[in-house]
């Protein structure tokens, strides 16, 4: 009889077992066989088996299917709430352990976190466009190989790329005007110095994607003297009024003439993730002049445009390599080239960039230590989890006495480590919160927890957080606990440690490597930013301030002077053309010999050398009384004597120097070289010679340092008895200087955090295992003190075994120290030398840590009564 | 509960199962039906409306013994209960009552 009914194809019959509800299963399949046999007497196998087919299908109807949620709460849920109240119960069991564990958790996940939202704002860099891809940037490059070097250039290709390729839409220029790089803005009676001030073209509202709130993209530049302002700059100068038509003051060129603008429309505030940020666009034709349209030289101007969508950038790209010939003849100072938006910001490196870029590498760098330092908390989870293994081994064992499945035990582990997910995730969420304004004060972003209220990926970022937790902390823990053979659990023997206690050791090598590289790193870092504070510092500690000068002041420039030095604490006091960090000017030219070289130049007044405390290798300062310095007197810098082949700086003394407007220049001294840019660059050639005040852009004051704050509430009086129409500015030079560096300050600021979180986490991870070791040598140790052994010839075998650890974890960690320190200082033509004390000092401080985090168990185990640890058998 | 309205195909089913009185399970009753009507209700529709008129309490269920043909599997078989009498009846009047009321009993051109 049997084999007659296992006719009908089993599949079916298995897939009707497994929806049916039991209680129609059997009635149901009685009566499908039933129909079956009949079918078969009446038409056949075949028949009766698609019959059979399409009737098992037929029951999947609502009655018939299995009630799962009368199901899952009848088993599954209810175990699932007792293994969350037993997990919740041993958190507050074992607090010491919780603790360390749901903040460990919490520090790596809210670490990546920031890390995440970090690295995709990076990613995100000028997507906001539409279609970002059609836009590119002229890129000049004075290199031999034809390869990009500078973001600026000249401004005519700028304006003739549209005429002369079909395939550009639009082509727009931005051209920034002034050595201070800021104007002042007026209006009413307000008057703020402005550094995002730009001329462009009225394209640049169809080449880039900035909408307008007010005005009408097409018009708004067309005119001369019109202005777009962002809506933060219409709050600021106009607060409730409509700004359109009305009309601002600003002094945006050299010669410090005041312009005026019509305000003609308001955009939206350029996105934080924009490389490219203004607060003005000024029309373009405001200025006047031929050199508008002209091929030649660099200027502050960055030319884009917009392709037609769609159209061929690469063949666009080879026509421009030798566009530059077309109009500046066979041998043109420059070749061109076409660079996307979009790899603007992470992979590009060129020369006067608009604003500061990062890099790709720095975003796999972020990822990569994001990525680590979760691993790391995730492995010290696993560490506590294994190591409280004996603790839960007799639970394991009367589980799968009284009927666990292992699989259910697996879940139950699986389930805590969850708990501890949702725990930590929450912590991770403040603390993410807390560091945020911190993070964005360091790099200069506006980074929120939840872009845009995007809750649904907020929500999928704490999923993935607890899951990420639940599986890469719990899933080892969870097999291997699950897997005690009871009768061994509950003897309490459980064996299997071996493999784990040697992988836990590689972990902690792992971990104190890298602690060691990051504090060798941190270290040899805060050294070379000293160096950078020491930039621009004259021995005396005395102060730079610079003021930058506007018309109302050279006019009554003396009077002005005068009234600064009455203070005790201005020493002295100079104008010049530019000042070191704020641009510079080169000239180039031969001497009699035809010698030819090129020279940064300043422009000065008598006490300039003397204010800015350079250092003189021969010869003498400028001296007014002395009626010849006033006109081709030259002081240069060591470099330049060697640049224009002058021998020694004795022999330079009285060379003939100079070119076309100073025939009769001589060099009356020499000083040492001094920075003009950051510690990236050569300091550079360069000369100083005395001009008429209507030269000067910058007044530098040298001031003694005690007192600075009354010491510039003078100077600001001063200002303001002199000069009415620009509010008073300043900066020190120490701290210009340490902005050139803001990148590297800001690695050495992220670097130093990490360390911090890595060594935490990694101390977190040796106590752990500290605790563990104690634990199962607990019987040992008590042996021995029974045997007579005193506290401290335990204490020296619980750390024994540590000390070989930090010194693998230092042999493996200074070589690569050493390597990524001098691949970092490479960067820098003057750098701090790597000491071999720094080596020294990091080991002696990992040592540090690793004592006192093992301290308090060994100690611990080593004091603790032998009979407590030997009674139990 | 479902309300007690009575669909066309379980008014059938159920005077399917009146009809056989003792011997109403899923395939018999399957059969019948196919027997007295042109329908061939697949026994997956069958099985949804004995549910449904269990359900709205016009039959009950009880099953019988194990048998040797259809894998030893049991029967289950259904009986009308005095409120799926109450229906039927009820049902049946209120059709031959509209059907009275229909003025020319005699339908031109149908007899």
């Amino acid at each position: 009889m049997e084999e007659e009914w296992s006719n009908p194809p089993k599949w079916a019959d298995r897939m009707l077992q497994w929806f049916c509800s039991e209680e129609h299963l059997e009635i149901l399949q009685g009566d499908l066989y039933e129909l079956y046999e009949y079918r078969l007497e009446q038409k056949g196998k075949v028949r009766a088996q698609l019959h059979y087919i399409k009737d098992a299908f037929d029951m999947l109807r609502p009655f018939a299917l299995k009630k799962r949620s009368q199901k899952l709460k009848n088993n599954t849920i209810t175990m699932f709430k007792n293994n969350i109240k037993i997990g919740w119960r041993n958190i507050l069991r074992y607090k010491g352990y919780s603790t360390i564990n749901i903040t460990g958790l919490a520090l790596g996940l809210a670490c990546c976190m920031i890390l995440y939202r970090y690295v995709t704002d990076e990613l995100s860099y000028d997507k906001f466009h539409t279609y970002p891809e059609d836009i590119y940037r002229i890129a000049f490059s004075t290199n031999d190989d034809g390869s990009p070097s500078n973001a600026n250039g000249s401004l005519g290709p700028g304006a003739t790329a549209v005429r002369d390729f079909p395939e550009v839409a639009h082509s727009a220029r931005l051209l920034k005007t002034g050595s201070g790089g800021r104007t002042v803005v007026a209006y009413d009676q307000k008057r703020f110095y402005e550094g995002r001030f730009f001329f462009a073209d009225s394209s640049v509202l169809e080449v880039f994607t900035f909408p307008l709130i007010k005005g009408d993209k097409k018009t708004a530049l067309s005119e001369p003297n019109t202005v777009v302002l962002t809506e933060s700059m219409a709050r600021k100068y106009f607060g409730e009024e409509n700004p359109v038509g009305k009309v601002i003051d600003a002094y945006p060129n050299d010669d410090g003439k005041k312009m005026q603008f019509k305000v003609t429309g308001v955009a939206q505030d350029v996105p934080s993730n924009s490389h490219l940020k203004f607060d003005f666009l000024a029309s373009y034709h405001s200025q006047k002049g031929g050199w508008l349209e002209s091929w030649g030289g660099f200027w502050q101007c960055f030319s884009y445009l917009r392709i037609n969508h769609g159209a061929d950038a690469v063949t666009l790209n080879e026509k421009f390599a030798d566009y530059s010939a077309k109009y500046m003849g066979e041998d043109p100072w420059y070749t061109l080239s076409l660079q996307p938006l979009l790899d603007i910001h992470l992979r590009s490196d060129l020369k006067s960039e608009i604003g500061p870029t990062s890099s790709m590498t720095k975003v796999y760098v972020f990822t990569a230590v994001g990525l680590l330092i979760l691993v790391i908390a995730c492995i010290n989870f696993l560490t506590l989890s294994t190591a409280k293994s004996a603790r839960r081994a007799k639970e394991v064992g009367v589980r799968k006495t009284f009927g666990a499945h292992r699989s259910q035990l697996f879940g139950q582990f699986i389930s805590e480590a969850m708990l501890h997910g949702v725990l930590a995730t929450a912590l991770a969420i403040g603390i993410t919160s807390l560091a945020l304004p911190f993070v964005n004060d360091l790099t200069d972003k506006s980074l929120t927890l939840i872009v845009q209220n995007n809750w649904l990926e907020f929500a999928g970022i704490i999923a993935a957080c607890i899951l990420i937790v639940a599986f890469m902390a719990g899933l080892y823990p969870a097999i291997f606990l699950s897997s005690f053979r009871p009768i061994v659990a509950l003897k309490s023997v459980v064996t299997g440690q071996g493999s784990i206690a040697r992988m836990r050791k590689i972990l902690v090598v792992f971990q104190f490597s890298i602690s060691i590289v990051l504090i060798i790193g941190t270290l040899v870092m805060s050294s070379q930013m000293n160096l950078v504070r020491q930039q621009s510092l004259s021995e005396s500690g005395d102060q730079h301030l610079i003021l930058q000068m506007n018309n109302e002041l050279r006019a009554n420039l003396t009077a002005f002077e005068n009234a600064v030095k009455e203070n005790a604490a201005v020493l002295s006091m100079a104008g010049s053309s530019r000042v070191p960090t704020r641009g510079s000017s080169t000239n180039c030219f031969r001497d009699e010999e035809g010698n030819g070289a090129c020279a940064f130049a300043y422009y000065n007044d008598f006490d300039y050398p003397e204010t800015m405390g350079y250092k003189l290798l021969a010869g003498r300062f400028f001296d007014r009384n002395i009626p010849s310095d006033a006109r081709g007197a030259f002081v240069i810098s060591a470099a330049a004597v060697e640049d224009f082949q002058l021998g020694s700086p004795e022999e330079a003394i009285g060379k003939k120097f100079g070119h076309g407007d100073y025939p009769n220049g001589r060099v009356i001294g020499v000083v040492d070289n001094f920075h003009v840019y950051s510690l990236h660059t050569v300091r550079p050639p360069a000369y100083m010679v005395i001009a008429p005040k209507e030269e000067y852009n910058f007044m530098s004051i040298r001031v003694s340092p005690a007192a600075l704050s009354a010491t510039l509430d003078h100077v600001a009086n001063a200002w303001s008895r002199f000069s009415t129409e620009a509010p008073f500015d300043y900066f020190f030079l120490d701290e210009a200087f340490q902005r050139l560096h803001q990148e590297d300050l800001r690695t050495g600021k992220v670097v130093s955090v990490l360390t911090v979180l890595a060594i935490l986490i990694a101390a977190i991870g040796l106590f752990g295992l500290a605790s563990f070791t104690s634990e199962q040598r607990a019987k040992e140790i008590g042996i021995r003190k029974v045997l007579g052994a005193g506290v401290s010839s335990i204490l020296v075998l619980m750390s024994k075994s540590y000390l070989g650890l930090i010194l693998i974890a230092s042999v493996l960690g200074i070589p690569l120290a050493y390597w990524l320190m001098n691949k970092w200082l490479e960067g820098f033509v003057y750098k701090a030398t790597l000491s071999p004390l720094v080596f020294v000092v990091a080991i002696i401080a990992v040592a540090v840590i690793v004592a006192s985090s093992i301290g308090y168990q060994s100690f611990k185990a080593a004091t603790a009564n032998p009979v407590k640890s030997l009674r139990d058998e | 509960m479902k309300g007690t309205y009575l669909g066309e195909f379980e008014e059938i089913v159920l005077l399917t199962i009146g009809v056989l009185q003792q011997d109403a399970y899923g395939v018999a009753i399957k059969l019948e039906i196919e027997k007295r009507t042109e329908r061939k209700p697949s026994i997956g529709a069958l099985h949804s409306a004995l549910s449904r008129l269990e359900d709205k309490g016009f039959i009950e269920s009880r099953e019988g013994g194990a048998t040797k043909s259809r894998g030893g599997r049991r029967k289950r078989f259904y009986t009308i209960t005095a409120a799926g009498k109450r229906t039927l009846v009820k049902a049946n009047e209120l059709r031959n009552e509209l059907f009275n009321l229909i003025p020319n009993l005699s339908f031109y051109g149908l007899s």
